[in-house]
């Protein structure tokens, strides 16, 4: 019988696993990059960027930190909002970020931006204001039988506008990251740890005008601070973030289709949104 | 509300003159001419393919997939049977009866030919377009993997039949989806043919017989699937004597064995195979715990001259078990591809009267068990079904057939059983749902008619399916034409319209074992397809070289596949992320073959194109599907160095898979503001072709002879070159983290050695 081992033994030696073939991949052309958020009271930031080669990795994360490539920045731009009976410059205030404190808007009506660059063209998008929704009842509670903290919440449905939400919680620390090479304990420990760090809700979620959730979070440091906000987005946004979270989704990335971000910006890529969040610091007990 | 779906109507009612027209024109035919069925001595088992032909050659025909055949106007009265690996028979006509039944002997002494049949009617004046058959004498000599004859690595050397890349398990078939292919043993299905990623396939090719594939032009009788029903024959033992093989190969062993039993009406034939990665790795101190194994046994009973039953069984299953290798290692994995298919087969025929009983038992089961840490996960995915069918032929005279019958299938599904322990819990959703039922049916009849130099295959199929919440009603036409133009040309021209109830969804960028056949639905609507194909062929003389160009079009329409950013695994409620669209494929078939000498072979192309339409893809724009190949071709080559000595090599090439391409990325801040993603733009759809798949095989056999055995020892390599068969594209990050992409293959330069005894 050792004779037979052996035969197979040599075969499967002289076997060979080929070398992998390099492939070039076609890139597209460079296209500015927005990112917007309305934090209400006047206050609106924006961020802008362009795309880059996929084969480049001007974004680095690990655990420890998230390190991005300035140069991915767009300085100089002319950046205008307007809407019903007002114009407004948006001004850039560090290099590639822009913002303006007194962007006062209206809710229900619609705003255009446009943004005129020097070197990467011009690129537009439009967004309705959307109203502000509180937390109905926002609440904590330490589990002492585990490391755990349980967040409740309570969403009141607004009949006056669409009913998307996206609900934030802006953890300390990056517990969800992994690192560049996972070992399979570190998939393991994420697909036991992962959490959302952001929920999206829509009318189907409501019963009777109210959606209540209870979501566990890992408990950090005692007297850590916890942010959650929730926004009342509109249904394009709300699409553009269902598409992102499933490209996060941990078996997406396993074994899942493409996903492609539709977002609103005419001759870019990007979202630009108005809607203004409710937001809520708790003190882990 | 259940909808209910009849189109067609036009057609339908066509039909309906139509068949009993041509039933007066049958009842009008007349002249010379005799008809039979071609039987294996010792097995009784019909012979396909075999040439009938007069002596100077210039009339013939060839034997259907049930060994019989049909032939008028005849001007000799001498017929001779020839058969690869069976002695030729020279019979006078006139001392026959009409029908009549004849029996080959095979020969004993080494085998002089290595032909492939596709339609290769030698002057024929019976059309079999879009049909390829092949049986085992001919696979042997085709190189398969790791020195093993192979039933389907044979098929996808004929034109318009391709295989996907090695690690992938897709077959297709002019342009269509793997699920498209229906795969029978012994007229029971079976869901997953391969072993090892495709590398294997499921079937022993020692124990089959016969292997068929429909692809176009299908007669009445055949259906279920959109692009080609495949039909793989057992053996059914030889009612004589006991003998039988053994075989042993660098990464499997096989055994196979028939004979009679208890008395000579009641035979048997069983094979069973096995691989030995698993001990090879142990060999050598790793661990590489998997292996495959399949197993058959049929039982043949010739209850009087005029009944046979067959049963016969089928299992196969490929088992992988990952321990930890080291202590304090977390990860325990295994997983289960299994298959199973009985059939219970009642023939009887009474004169000109053939009826036929089939029952059968259809299984196919995949588990995937896992620990993580304190956490164990249990997922089961299973498929079975339940068919009957009875079916009718009547003899009319030489030159029409009818045939008709009707049968019912019972399809369960149980997608996604998970059992889930520890604080997975909290994360995955246990899942032990009641399982999808479906039922399909189909009724048809279908008449074959021949007169001097022309032939009309048509027939109707009015096949449907119900289930919770709906039902689907659909005619489908079949028709197929051909003419001799002289002794050495002839053209034909079919048409074929096929629905399919039930889908297997694979994801975009691979086949895998773990895919879910799903049922049709209230939603998910049957895919169609519409075929036109023409087929023109000129053979020499002497019958020793052919050419064959099948030029053919197809419409598809309510094919499936998943939405963007659909999860795959574990996903309970799949049937809400699919989507349906429709898709066209077109292309012409070559094959250039010299059939005897002591060089034989044959150089096959395809060019092809395959296209998808889906509104919410692409932004709704066409684009090629993945299994979309512009030119594929091969050419495989038979030498007869001496008598018993034979090498033999092909060489394939083809257009590589299709995948989407990144063609970009841009940073954004996550939903949740705490980190910035790096988002890729993806170009269109399947945009961009991997690089060429090519590679070539050889394989020297060597038979000889001892007293009491005779032996075959082969060595041989697949890949010579060891090319690189991309089936998938890998980003690898570079030491100045720079990005590049690579197109990973998983078989390389497999060499072979086998020694096959029989006895």
């Amino acid at each position: 019988m050792k004779f037979i081992y052996l035969i197979v033994f040599f075969g499967l030696m002289a076997s060979c696993k080929p070398e992998p073939m390099e492939l070039a991949m076609p890139q597209a052309p460079q296209k500015l990059v927005v990112a917007s958020q309305y934090a209400g009271e006047g206050i609106m930031g924006l961020a802008l960027s362009k795309s880059y080669s996929a084969l480049q990795k001007p974004i680095q994360s690990n655990p420890e930190g998230i390190y991005v490539d300035t140069s991915l920045l767009v300085g100089s731009a002319k950046i205008t909002l307007s809407g019903p009976g007002m114009r407004l410059l948006i001004e850039e205030f560090y290099q590639g970020f822009y913002g303006s404190a007194s962007t006062f808007l209206l809710d229900g009506e619609t705003y255009t931006l446009e943004v005129k660059t020097e070197n990467m063209g011009e690129v537009s998008a439009s967004a309705i204001k959307m109203k502000k929704v509180e937390f109905a009842e926002v609440s904590w509670t330490a589990l002492p039988s585990s490391m755990e903290t349980q967040l409740d919440y309570t969403l009141q449905d607004d009949p006056s506008q669409g009913n998307y939400y996206v609900v934030n919680y802006f953890l300390p620390g990056r517990q969800n990251a992994l690192p560049a090479k996972p070992k399979p304990e570190d998939i393991a420990k994420r697909l036991i740890e992962q959490q959302a760090t952001f929920d999206l809700f829509s009318e189907a979620d409501f019963t009777n005008g109210r959606l209540s959730i209870s979501k566990k979070i890992n408990r950090q440091n005692q007297g850590d601070s916890l942010l959650v906000s929730c926004s009342n987005i509109s249904k394009e946004y709300f699409d553009f973030l269902t598409a992102q979270k499933k490209a996060g989704n941990l078996f997406n990335q396993l074994r899942g289709e493409v996903v492609t971000l539709k977002g609103n910006i005419h001759g870019g890529y990007g979202f630009f949104s108005l809607h203004e969040p409710d937001v809520r610091v708790l003190t882990l007990p | 509300m259940q909808p209910i779906s009849i189109r067609n109507h036009t057609f339908f009612i066509k039909w309906h003159w139509l068949l009993p027209a041509f039933l007066l024109l049958a009842g009008a035919a007349n002249g010379q001419s005799l008809s039979g069925k071609v039987l294996d001595k010792n097995s009784q088992e019909p012979l396909v393919g075999v040439t009938i032909s007069t002596p100077n050659k210039k009339q013939g025909t060839v034997t259907g997939t049930d060994g019989s055949f049909s032939i008028k106007g005849l001007q000799s009265d001498t017929l001779l049977f020839s058969y690869l690996g069976y002695q030729t028979q020279v019979v006078n006509t006139k001392t026959l009866a009409n029908p009549f039944t004849l029996y080959l002997v095979e020969q004993k002494k080494e085998l002089k030919e290595a032909v492939v049949n596709a339609n290769s009617a030698t002057g024929a004046n019976r059309f079999t377009a879009g049909v390829v058959s092949i049986n085992p004498q001919e696979m042997r000599f085709i190189p398969g993997a790791a020195g093993e004859a192979d039933a389907l690595q044979s098929l996808t050397l004929m034109p318009g039949i391709k295989k996907s890349a090695n690690g992938g398990e897709g077959f297709f078939v002019r342009g269509g989806s793997p699920d498209q292919n229906l795969f029978l043993i012994d007229d029971a299905p079976v869901y997953n043919p391969n072993h090892l990623l495709g590398f294997f396939s499921a079937f022993n090719t020692e124990a089959v017989s016969n292997v068929s594939v429909y692809k176009s032009a299908m007669p009445a009788y055949v259906g279920g699937r959109l692009s080609s029903v495949i039909k793989v024959k057992m053996k059914e033992g030889n009612h004589q004597n006991l003998n039988g093989n053994a075989a042993i190969g660098l990464l499997s062993t096989r055994v196979f064995l028939e004979g009679p039993l208890l008395a000579k009406n009641l035979s048997f034939a069983a094979g069973f195979r096995r691989s030995y990665i698993d001990q090879a790795f142990k060999l050598v101190g790793n661990s590489l715990p998997y292996y495959f194994y399949d197993g058959n046994l049929k039982l043949s009973w010739l209850a009087s001259p005029q009944t046979k039953v067959t049963f016969t069984q089928f299992v196969g299953s490929d088992e992988l078990k990952l321990q930890p290798a080291k202590q304090g290692e977390n990860i325990d994995f295994g997983t289960t591809v299994s298959n199973y298919a009985s059939s219970l087969k009642v023939a009887h025929q009474e004169g000109r009267h053939f009826i036929t009983l089939i029952g059968t038992r259809t299984g196919y089961a995949y588990q995937v068990n896992a620990r993580i840490l304190e956490n164990t996960f249990s997922l089961k995915s299973q498929l079975s079904d339940w068919i009957v069918r009875a079916d009718y032929g009547y003899h009319i005279n030489s030159q029409n057939q009818l045939r008709a019958g009707l049968e019912y299938t019972r399809h369960r599904f149980n997608p996604n059983q998970t059992r889930i322990f520890g604080n997975l819990n909290e994360i995955l959703k246990q899942f032990q749902g009641p399982g999808l039922g479906s039922n399909e049916f189909a009724v048809y009849a279908n008449h074959a008619y021949s007169h001097k130099r022309f032939n009309l295959d048509y027939g109707l199929r009015l096949g449907g399916s119900w289930g919770p919440n709906y039902f689907y009603l659909k005619p489908e036409t079949r028709i197929m034409a051909g003419w001799l133009l002289n002794a050495n040309n002839k053209v034909s021209a079919g048409f074929n319209e096929n629905y399919q109830y039930m889908h297997l969804v694979s994801g975009s960028s691979a086949v895998m074992p773990t895919d879910l056949w799903f049922p049709v639905s209230a939603s998910v609507k049957p895919q169609m397809v519409r075929q036109l194909s023409f087929t023109y062929e000129y053979i020499t003389q002497k019958g020793n070289l052919s050419f064959t160009a099948e030029p053919y079009y197809k419409w598809m329409n309510n094919l499936v596949e998943y939405k963007e950013g659909t999860q795959i695994l574990l996903n309970n409620a799949i049937e809400k992320d699919l989507i349906q669209g429709k898709g066209k494929a077109y292309g012409i078939e070559l094959m250039l073959q010299q059939k005897t000498g002591k060089l034989r072979g044959w150089v096959s192309y395809t060019h092809s194109y395959s296209l998808r339409q889906f509104d919410a893809l692409n932004n709704g724009n066409w684009f090629y599907a993945r299994y979309d190949r512009r030119h594929d071709a091969s050419i495989s080559g038979i030498w007869e160095i001496k008598p018993g000595l034979n090498f033999s090599s092909v060489f394939s090439i083809s257009n590589g898979m299709r995948v989407t391409p990144i063609v970009g990325r841009y940073a954004m801040p996550s939903g949740s503001y705490n980190e910035i993603i790096s988002v890729p733009v993806y170009g269109n759809r399947n945009s961009l072709q991997l690089s060429p798949v090519h590679r070539l095989d050889v394989n020297l056999t060597y038979a000889f002879k001892t007293e009491k055995c005779q032996w075959e020892a082969s060595v041989g390599a697949y890949n010579v070159y060891n090319r690189n068969q991309a089936f998938k594209l890998t980003m690898v990050e570079n030491e100045d983290g720079s990005i590049r992409f690579q197109q990973a293959g998983l078989y390389g330069f497999v060499p072979s050695a086998s020694l096959q005894v029989k006895f």
